[in-house]
């Protein structure tokens, strides 16, 4: 979707009377809680390009993503949630006829009640790192289906919710979300795949940095080992008694060094601190998905039910009643 | 890789305590990347709202969606949060929207930032901080800075970034803490009987971003200082010194391994690859070594930043000479402080917390000198003989003809403004009662002055500075209540009294040596001849505050020496340290001098120390920043 950002302002402002003079849109008034959000007071000197901005003193540049959008997106947070929309559809005359063809009728009676189709827009915010991606998608729903319907080119009504009965739609919206979850899942997988390459450099980098760390003390014991070997075979060939005190001195504080490395624990000790680094990394690439409804739009419009009186039935003598509706959207009959 | 096996996939429903209370969320894994799903708790609102019917027009609705698109910034190309922040900043510095775009854009927010002094740091990580809040990638901020910088850091983000941080001063102040500031001093310690931190909860926390100042003291791998930072999660770090490497290579590879564990390989590859044996001074490969420390630091010196000039401060400090009598009764108060100040129980008072309070009192003015006295003649809990001693000082203070002080104070600010009409100057005490009196004199010689002190509403502030910048010469001010506020536009500052605490000092000249300072700045002092005030005031202007430091180097060196911190009485160290002075000195001036000697010599070595370590990080870097700037 493209927004051109100067007309958006206008729509938003409408009601207080913008104005727009040499290349500036001046916004004389604004919502209080627009004007909190934002930080400053009306009037705003709003510029749309960087040239403008530098030359207009207490200008506010606009663009893609910028504060002052941003502020006004904030402001529309919790607006618009629910809406209601009658649709312009009526039953034609002609279904009687139809109705007529089909049954010998002694009499036609006709109420009007309404279906509900309820559209659930739903809103996913993706994002990782320096990764985002946004999602907007719209469920409109009939029973247990998702339907593919364009209801733009029907026309609205002015609504009344007195018309409509309980609204329970609790169903319909548990189907959109579980749609929504997984068309939300096959969006984001390019950025799960550049996340997975780049936690992938990352956690190799500690992997190969404790591995090491850890080859190396399992050297020194090796060296410190291998070092005893040495100094105990010299000690072994040794002639004079002053060489061997030394040697034995050696031996005994190599020894111990030996088993002091040993005894540390270093294995475990790295062991967990790598593990505490791996986290740290698998927590910093995590992808956040904010999921969120943002709007419930209930469309509704009128179906007619029939009720028909039979002829008698000539075995038994009886006059049975029936009940039909039609649905003019779906073009559909119904036996109730 | 041996990383799958330690994170097996699970499925868990948790409640989300990281981003919002009224979310839940599931957790899932695939291979090692971590997906948190939440699912916002706006839906049971909404379909409540159908269940009772409430609805509104659907275009609202649509306009909102178009706000949301408009609104949609998913790559950082430019802070969009600069346009809220330049209206509270003085200048315009391209250098910092700079620095904090490469933090976020190429670093992922983590990184060094070691800018030289001066260029404001601060700054840069405010707007790194505040681009992260308005984009929505954190909820959860860590601050940690030398104590002396808490306050200075808490109402830099509150007057310039509209952001409130909470002081963390117990343990329990961690809970539902969202921005946290805390003295890295206080939270790093160690209970050895436990074998904890005390302040353990901070590890418990996933925090989404932490800044830590003067992070040159996380040097040492083996400090409980360095274990605290490293024990703590975190999505981003931003570590900021303008000093990373102070003596050797190996403490600037455990600054880095707290950055990314293993970004100069394990210590033996480092010990080989770039240290000569026997030296852990001079890099081995040091093109090598500048290309690695290119990928984690951002580092500008002062010269290539263009758009600021650094002004000199001239001390001019003036030796007042006493009158016979002014320098009687002031024996006669330092004798009562010294030998004659006893409790109700005839036990001597004279410890370090009594002197600190006192001390500045008696040597700030005559009016706050009598204050004194008269709550000591009122207070019961003083010795008798000691209240009749402080009746006859009071008594020869009311008898006084002449304060040799204010007198001194007329004079320099004719002179000041003798020179040149329309300076302006800030008369700075540290008493209320203090500055009354100085308003109380000044304001019959036709001088139009504004006074400033704490207590003053935001809008009465605001009112005042605009007096000050457009109408006023003279401003009269306490520290409190003037912290933060920018004052660039006056070159000259009276210290009618002086804190003993330079750090306060350092404040006071900060509201006028800022960017944007024209003119060399005039640090008058008033000093009084044959008292430890003369002492006292030469060691804290002349040998500290102006000698040639940039702003901001002073508050390091201090932290270095583990001076800036508080002592038991609850003032600074370095505060104590010249309390201790007096109290060993027994009033003998002499011997007062020689212990201010060794002060001053052991500030001298700090001084010497951080000159070093700057010296050696601008060797380090010196031929590397056409790496940093590619």
């Amino acid at each position: 979707m493209s927004i051109n950002n100067k007309k958006l302002i206008l729509e938003f402002f409408k009601e207080y009377t913008p104005s727009e003079k040499n290349g500036i849109l001046i916004i004389p008034k604004a919502p209080n809680e627009f004007e909190e959000i934002f930080g400053k007071k009306a009037p705003y000197k709003l510029v749309f390009s960087l040239n403008k901005h530098n030359e207009v003193k207490g200008s506010e540049f606009i663009t893609q993503g910028s504060y002052f959008l941003s502020s006004m997106k904030a402001y529309m947070y919790d607006k618009g949630q629910t809406s209601l929309i009658k649709l312009n559809i009526k039953t034609p005359l002609k279904i009687i006829d139809e109705i007529k063809t089909k049954q010998k009728i002694t009499k036609i009676t006709q109420s009007i009640s309404y279906a509900i189709l309820p559209e659930f827009t739903l809103f996913s915010n993706a994002h990782a790192l320096n990764e985002r991606k946004q999602v907007l998608k719209s469920y409109l729903i009939k029973d247990k289906k998702i339907l593919d319907l364009d209801l733009t080119k029907f026309k609205f009504l002015k609504s009344d919710p007195k018309e409509l009965h309980e609204l329970d739609i609790q169903k319909q919206y548990h189907l959109a979300k579980e749609d929504f979850k997984r068309y939300l899942h096959d969006n984001v997988k390019d950025i799960k795949i550049k996340l997975k390459e780049k936690l992938e450099t990352e956690l190799e980098r500690i992997n190969v940095y404790y591995a090491n760390q850890i080859k190396e003390k399992d050297d020194e014991i090796i060296t410190c080992k291998k070092k005893i070997k040495t100094l105990k075979s010299n000690l072994r060939h040794t002639f004079y008694e002053r060489d061997a005190d030394i040697l034995r001195r050696n031996i005994s504080e190599s020894e111990e060094r030996c088993k002091m490395l040993e005894k540390r624990g270093y294995k475990k000790r790295l062991e967990e601190e790598e593990e505490f680094h791996l986290r740290d990394e698998i927590n910093k690439h995590a992808l956040v998905i904010e999921n969120k409804l943002v709007n419930i739009t209930i469309f509704y419009y009128p179906i007619t039910t029939f009720s028909l009186t039979l002829e008698k039935d000539k075995k038994t003598d009886k006059q049975r009643t029936i009940e039909v509706s039609y649905d003019p959207l779906f073009k559909e009959f119904k036996n109730l | 890789m041996a990383i799958s096996k330690k994170t097996t996939p699970k499925k868990e429903i948790t409640q989300n305590s990281e981003n919002s209370e009224d979310k839940y969320e599931d957790i899932t894994y695939e291979k090692d990347l971590k997906i948190r799903e939440l699912f916002s708790d706006d839906e049971t609102q909404i379909l409540k709202k159908i269940s009772d019917k409430q609805f509104e027009e659907r275009n609202i609705f649509e306009l909102r969606l178009k706000t949301k698109e408009a609104a949609k910034n998913s790559e950082i190309t430019e802070l969009i949060s600069y346009p809220l922040i330049k209206k509270r900043l003085a200048y315009n510095l391209p250098h910092q929207q700079e620095g904090a775009l490469r933090i976020l854009r190429d670093l992922d927010g983590r990184a060094l930032l070691a800018d030289e002094v001066g260029l404001g740091k601060t700054i840069t990580a405010g707007m790194v901080l505040k681009e992260c809040i308005v984009r929505g990638f954190v909820k959860r901020v860590l601050i940690l800075t030398p104590p002396s910088l808490v306050n200075q850091w808490k109402e830099e983000l509150n007057s310039k970034f509209e952001l409130d941080f909470k002081d963390i001063d117990t343990e329990k102040d961690w809970e539902n803490t969202e921005f946290a500031i805390a003295s890295i001093d206080r939270v790093k310690n160690f209970n050895p009987k436990t074998n904890k931190f005390k302040h353990e909860s901070a590890h418990e926390i996933y925090w989404d971003l932490i800044i830590i100042d003067e992070a040159h003291k996380l040097k040492d791998k083996k400090t409980f200082r360095w274990k605290f930072v490293d024990k703590l999660q975190k999505k981003r770090l931003l570590l900021l010194t303008a000093t990373p490497f102070q003596n050797n290579l190996i403490e600037l590879y455990n600054l880095l391994a707290l950055l990314r564990r293993g970004h100069l390989g394990t210590l033996s590859q480092f010990r080989r690859k770039f240290l000569y044996k026997g030296s852990e001074r001079r890099p081995m490969n040091p093109e090598e070594l500048k290309q690695k420390l290119g990928e984690v630091i951002v580092r500008r010196r002062r010269d290539e930043v263009k758009g600021i000039k650094y002004m000199k401060r001239i001390p001019k400090i003036h030796s007042l000479e006493l009158t016979k009598e002014e320098m009687l009764i002031y024996k006669k108060v330092t004798n009562l402080l010294a030998s004659n100040y006893y409790d109700f129980k005839g036990e001597r008072i004279n410890t370090t917390l009594a002197m600190h309070s006192i001390l500045p009192k008696i040597t700030s003015s005559s009016r706050s000198s009598m204050e004194f006295l008269e709550n000591l003649i009122n207070n019961p809990k003083y010795a008798e003989t000691t209240k009749e001693m402080a009746k006859e000082v009071l008594e020869a203070f009311t008898d006084l003809k002449q304060d040799t002080k204010i007198t001194n104070l007329l004079i320099i600010v004719e002179k000041i403004l003798s020179q040149d009409k329309k300076a302006k100057i800030i008369i700075y005490t540290k008493h209320p009662a203090t500055l009354k009196y100085i308003s109380g004199i000044l304001k019959p010689k036709k001088l139009k002055i504004v006074e400033f002190q704490g207590g003053l509403s935001a809008d009465e502030k605001s009112r005042r500075i605009e007096e000050f910048s457009k109408k006023s010469q003279i401003l009269v001010s306490t520290e409190t209540g003037s912290e933060g506020l920018n004052f660039q536009f006056c070159n000259n500052i009276i210290n009618y009294d002086l804190p003993w605490n330079p750090m306060a000092v350092e404040q006071r000249i900060g509201r006028i040596d800022r960017i944007g300072q024209k003119k060399d700045m005039n640090i008058y002092s008033l000093a009084t001849k044959d008292t430890m005030e003369e002492h006292v005031v030469n060691l804290i202007i002349n040998k500290m505050c102006c000698i040639g430091l940039v702003m901001g180097e002073l508050p390091i060196i201090l932290f270095n020496m583990g001076l800036d911190s508080n002592g038991k009485s609850g003032s600074t160290k370095f505060e104590e340290r010249l309390m201790k002075a007096y109290l060993y000195s027994e009033n003998n001036l002499g011997r007062f001098s020689t212990e201010i000697e060794k002060v001053e010599q052991d500030i001298n070595k700090g001084i010497l120390e951080y000159s070093h370590t700057k010296t050696n990080t601008q060797e380090l870097f010196s031929s590397g920043d056409k790496n940093e700037h590619k």
